[in-house]
């Protein structure tokens, strides 16, 4: 029995296909659509470049609106450090709130508190012992906003911290252009929440630093 | 002399070029058009995360010290009760921090687990629940935590579980 391919016969299939196996290329067609096909693909080469140079440039220029970073999660501990006053322990957010509520009641009966000197204080010689080499800057800002518009706050006033220390030596540093370049610079975290207690409530803006000091 | 060119090949090419170019101009519209607000909407979001996150870390360290406190006042010679009852003295405040409402509250009604486990103590907390709002967007997390002290009150290890985020 002869065998079959597509319903023809073997000797029908491949006289049939015989040409197929003839390559019959156009050269001078082929040669002639890539020698017109360079220009194009150079325009399109040219575009995508100029395309890319444009690209980096505006996100260069637009870098500031696109920095997503989670500024304040990292609350440091600094806040939650514990601190000692007057034999009663407190961590520094609560010493800071105690504060308020001290000069509150303080007011109230014409006296002048001293709740957050001890705060700051206590804040210092906790922190003298804890770093022994090296500089750390400790600086924590109340009210938020611009910390030092136009100088007219320094850091020795009652309520900001801003401590210096030197090898286990914490000191007030009341050099305002430095201070400014921590918030010029994004390096302060900041921290917004509303307490109350009776007769009083507070929105606390707290912007914060609490590590090696800039150079 | 009749010359034949293959017209449709080169039109195939011109429309490479032809949408090449659009596709730019289309890439570098939607760049210019690009609201910038986008950054300063993720930025809120950012803050109401950061806040329910000051919220945990304020909890976990007010139960941290007044467990210490507690410790130090004689917790050791404490019935399981006592513990709490001073516990609940040591936490207790003269204000409150919004957002922490929760926190507070469960402190005072005493839903919480506080007693000797082993050789030192173990504090657990069910179901506390943060929750931030800020314009039209609002946050909520509800979590369960549960810290091993040793015997002085320091902590030995602290676990936490998220039950709701969203």
């Amino acid at each position: 029995m002869t065998r079959r391919i597509f319903g023809k016969s073997r000797q029908e299939f491949s006289k049939e296909n015989r040409w197929s196996k003839k390559m019959n290329v156009d050269t001078k067609g082929q040669l002639g659509k890539i020698i017109t096909s360079i220009p194009i693909f150079i325009g399109i080469f040219v575009i995508l470049s100029f395309y890319l140079v444009f690209v980096i440039f505006f996100f260069e220029i637009r870098n500031a609106s696109l920095s997503f970073g989670i500024k304040g999660v990292e609350f440091g501990e600094i806040l939650f450090k514990e601190i000692e006053i007057d034999g009663v322990k407190v961590n520094l957010l609560n010493g800071i709130i105690k504060a308020d509520l001290e000069s509150k009641k303080e007011e109230k009966n014409g006296r002048k508190s001293d709740y957050m000197f001890l705060v700051k204080e206590a804040i210092r010689l906790k922190l003298e012992k804890e770093l022994f080499k090296g500089e750390y800057c400790l600086m924590l800002f109340q009210g938020g906003g611009n910390i030092i518009p136009e100088n007219t706050r320094v850091a020795g006033n009652e309520k900001d911290i801003y401590y210096k220390f030197k090898d286990g030596k914490g000191e007030i540093n009341y050099n305002v252009l430095e201070m400014s370049e921590y918030q010029t610079k994004g390096h302060l975290n900041r921290l917004i929440f509303n307490v109350e207690a009776s007769e009083f409530e507070k929105r606390y803006d707290l912007s914060y630093y609490y590590g090696e000091c800039l150079k | 002399m009749k010359i034949f060119r293959n017209k449709r090949g080169d039109v195939a090419m011109i429309l490479l070029f032809v949408v090449t170019l659009a596709l730019v101009v289309i890439a570098l519209f939607f760049m210019a058009s690009f609201n910038s607000n986008f950054a300063r909407d993720s930025e809120g979001r950012n803050d109401m995360m950061s806040l329910i996150k000051f919220y945990e870390s304020y909890a976990v360290h007010d139960v941290e010290s007044a467990v210490k406190e507690t410790v130090v006042s004689g917790g050791l010679i404490m019935a399981d009760a006592g513990l709490k009852s001073r516990f609940q003295e040591k936490a207790n405040k003269e204000f409150t921090i919004n957002g922490l409402e929760n926190y507070f509250g469960k402190i005072k009604r005493g839903e919480f687990e506080f007693k000797h486990d082993n050789a030192g103590y173990l504090f657990e907390m069910n179901n506390l629940s943060f929750a931030v709002d800020s314009g039209a967007n609002s946050f909520e997390r509800k979590l369960d935590f549960r810290i091993k002290f040793n015997s002085d009150g320091d902590v030995i290890n602290l676990e936490r579980f998220i039950n709701k985020v969203g």
